[in-house]
């Protein structure tokens, strides 16, 4: 069930209506069902992956706190909660590794047995990756460390936890929740709001925004470009990248806004996922700003466990280099995606170290770090940076990113950026110049996110009749520039397929 | 004070809700393809003619809407004729309008283009086809159609009344056409035909040389259906394949059918020289007959059913 088709739109105001109206007792029982017949509308059968995973890391907490009560010395406690985490995260880990990762270490196995001239019939697997699988497996597997880490006492309540693994909203592409966060918000008791009904639609109407008027729309336009590149070649391809830099952070903005606005029109707060992440200047600044549940999934319970900074440079860079590369593979089984978190990763290391460089160089221009033009200028090199390294994850295939980037470095068709070529790409003239519009609204709209100018709030203090204006302004302008509808083929969100 | 913003509140929302629903059902109505207004205001028209008072009906694709002139079969013969042909008709719409004709006219003889007959309408991406029997009052006949088109998909039922869901994309094809259709009026006046004057030199292809294939079981069920309605009412069926500029293949599959229901069938390729149809003075394109033609046709069909059918004429 996408959340831009009929059937969600159908699905998510009974949820709510009944959420209401019942007693507070049965609300978690409610949504816990919702979540899961949300979640089998997608495959029903995988609706026990996500069961067991929740048992296990239920489970896990519980072992813990019980070893935690029988107050058993220091060491033999650690080295038995340490069992336990291992316990856990092998099983959940045992699990992601065989749905989205066994085909691909079974072919690079068969890959390197070949280069060594040992020929191996290595089998293959048909195996459909359960949606949502690394999103609520990293959730549940930060349970189980937040309760290690005593900064979270075990949930004893087992629907309220299994709400926590599965809650709909956010279950199957982020934000990745963290359990003292979420399980709170759950456990409190929940009154219909009127203000955050209507803060809350107006987040899915962002969100709605962001993905049909935006992300769709570029969508024809990578898509043509991207699958025929030997045909779209030079301008064509430097252009795509760009749009699709857009059209992802659209994307799966859109998908996180609209799980924020749904939790909200529940009584519950989700974590923001993204800050105007391509207003950053710098790639470490990018990476506070981007995909902020995973990133700090990945510096708590990776980076800082591998020593983070503390045990020296050379540590420090190579932790880093392991976090990115594994953030890479985390988003697919596939040597374009680790390439893409390998060259984040460098960016990191060489920005770090060449900081006493670009330091030395502004004091010996006499650059002025917090005038606009140095910020534009260190966001439009950043942009570019950070758009070089999608070129690996939109590509089908790593030797396929090589090539586009060779026609991109050929920059031989400038003309085509005068002469009306972009508007045979998939998007006619009146849908290109949309689509720039709509880009441009974006970025106003994230100019004031990062001055901290809260646009939600602006409009919830406007009388009742300005917002019921603004609502159904933007519902008829959703429904008319938006693509959607039937006999279109509506893209999934993107980060459905990690 | 709680209770006056609450109410606020409620009035805000109870303005607020039915207006968007004007607004956005205004938006699709301005966005839907300028030519389905056309089929719109066919139907119109044909629900404003008085009850039993049409002796000879005309069914089909464009190729009868713009292919039969009816007022050349009442002007010249006499004939109470009426054209209920309209774009994009299918063979399973063609029974459609055929059923919801025959809820308020009792036609002497009716005769049903083939060129579209082995075209069902189903669930496709609804650029007017099916949007323009919307106009069509409720019947059992328009319920069955509908769910042989939509199905189960909620998308396109909700779509079917809301159009702005199925039309959305022409907002940047919008023109002066989208705010002033031409009315029922003039359907009225052309007794249902949609003329067009432009010629286009075509080639009418041999017909012996078509080849011919059967046709599917999908078109069988709603030719059966256009038979089964028509023999209710003890109405004639004439069914024709208006000539074109491409080859058609149904020709024996339709005589046998014809023949085996009791029905006539008129392959006007094989009558276009008799006729006069001439493919460079009486062709609009490819597949529509112009004035000229459509006057032709509409001669030709007159002169058959006043000689093999008991219809009312003024004409000896």
């Amino acid at each position: 069930m996408l959340f831009n088709s009929i059937e969600f739109l159908l699905f998510f105001p009974i949820v709510v209506v009944i959420y209401f109206a019942i007693p507070q007792k049965l609300k978690q029982l409610w949504l816990l069902l919702a979540s899961y017949y949300f979640y089998m509308c997608w495959n029903a059968k995988y609706a026990i992956l996500i069961l067991l995973s929740t048992a296990i890391t239920y489970a896990s907490g519980l072992l813990m706190e019980g070893i935690k009560q029988k107050k058993y010395d220091a060491q033999k406690e650690k080295k038995l909660k340490n069992w336990v985490v291992v316990l856990s995260f092998a099983s959940n880990l045992s699990i992601l590794f065989y749905f989205k990762y066994i085909n691909f270490a079974l072919s690079t196995l068969g890959g390197m047995l070949h280069f060594a001239h040992i020929e191996l019939n290595v089998p293959t697997f048909d195996i459909i990756l359960p949606v949502g699988i690394s999103f609520y497996t990293f959730q549940a597997l930060s349970y189980t460390m937040d309760v290690y880490r005593d900064e979270v006492y075990a949930e004893k309540n087992f629907i309220r936890y299994a709400l926590f693994v599965s809650f709909f909203p956010q279950l199957v592409a982020g934000p990745i929740e963290r359990s003292k966060n979420l399980l709170r918000e759950l456990a409190a008791p929940k009154k219909f709001n009127y203000d955050s009904f209507i803060e809350g639609t107006l987040l899915m109407l962002w969100g709605y925004f962001l993905k049909i008027v935006i992300a769709e729309r570029i969508a024809a336009f990578v898509d043509k470009v991207y699958g025929d590149y030997y045909t779209y070649d030079g301008v064509y391809l430097i252009v795509a990248t760009a749009l699709f830099a857009i059209q992802i952070y659209c994307d799966f903005a859109g998908y996180s806004t609209i799980a924020m606005g749904a939790a909200k029109i529940l009584g519950v707060q989700l974590m923001e996922n993204f800050d105007a992440p391509y207003l950053a200047t710098s790639v470490a600044e990018f990476w506070r700003r981007w995909h902020i549940s995973l990133t700090s999934w990945f510096k708590d319970y990776l980076y800082i466990p591998m020593g983070g900074s503390r045990k020296g440079k050379a540590r420090k860079y190579l932790n880093k280099i392991i976090v990115f590369l594994v953030s890479g593979l985390w988003h697919g089984a596939q040597f374009s995606y680790i390439a893409w978190g390998g060259i984040n990763g460098l960016y990191q290391v060489v920005g770090e170290m060449l900081q006493p460089v670009r330091d030395k160089l502004v004091n010996r221009l006499g650059l002025n770090r917090n005038s606009l033009a140095h910020k534009m200028v260190c966001m439009a090199g950043t942009f570019l940076l950070v758009d070089f390294s999608w070129i690996f994850f939109r590509a089908d295939r790593f030797m396929d990113a090589l090539h586009i980037i060779k026609s991109i470095l050929s920059v031989h068709n400038i003309w085509i950026l005068f002469d009306g070529s972009l508007f045979k790409c998939g998007l006619d003239e009146g849908n290109f110049r949309l689509m720039l519009l709509s880009i441009f609204i974006l970025l106003l709209a994230d100019l004031c996110k990062k001055k901290r100018i809260e646009i939600r709030k602006v409009i919830m203090q406007q009388d009742q009749w300005a917002r019921c204006l603004i609502l159904s302004c933007s519902v008829v302008l959703l429904l008319v520039f938006g693509k959607y509808g039937p006999g279109y083929d509506a893209a999934k969100f993107i980060y459905f397929q990690f | 004070m709680k209770n006056r913003v609450k109410i606020k509140r409620i009035i805000a929302w109870l303005i607020t809700v039915p207006l968007t629903v004007l607004v956005i059902q205004v938006c699709g109505h301005v966005m839907d393809p300028a030519y389905s207004s056309a089929g719109f205001d066919t139907i119109e028209a044909f629900h404003k003619i008085e009850d039993n008072t049409l002796d000879v009906m005309i069914y089909g694709s464009s190729r009868a809407w713009k292919g039969c002139d009816t007022t050349v079969m009442a002007d010249e013969y006499g004939l109470s004729a009426y054209n209920y042909g309209c774009n994009w008709q299918a063979i399973n719409t063609t029974a459609l309008f055929l059923q919801d004709s025959l809820l308020t006219q009792t036609p002497k003889v009716v005769c049903i283009e083939t060129g579209l007959v082995d075209d069902i309408e189903k669930n496709t991406g609804m650029d007017g086809q099916i949007y323009y029997t919307k106009e069509m009052p409720r019947s059992k006949a328009k319920t069955e159609y509908l769910k042989q088109c939509f199905g189960v998909n909620p998308e396109y039922w909700l779509s079917y009344y809301v159009p702005l869901i199925v039309f959305h994309n022409n907002w940047n094809k919008i023109t002066y056409e989208s705010f002033h259709s031409t009315g029922y009026q003039y359907y009225l006046d052309s007794r249902g035909y949609a003329a067009g004057s432009s010629v286009k030199d075509v080639k009418i292809p041999d017909y012996h040389t078509f080849k011919q294939t059967e046709l599917s079981e999908d078109s069988l069920q709603a030719l059966d259906k256009i038979v089964a309605a028509c023999k209710e009412k003890g109405v004639q069926i004439i069914f024709y394949t208006a000539p074109i500029a491409e080859e058609y293949d149904h020709i024996d599959a339709l005589k046998a059918y014809a023949e085996k229901n009791g029905c006539v069938y008129l392959d006007i390729f094989e009558y276009a020289d008799e006729i006069g149809i001439r493919g460079d003075t009486d062709f609009q394109d490819e597949t529509h007959l112009n004035t000229s033609g459509a006057a032709k046709l509409a001669r030709f069909l007159s002169e058959y059913i006043i000689a093999h059918y008991n219809v009312p004429h003024t004409v000896s």
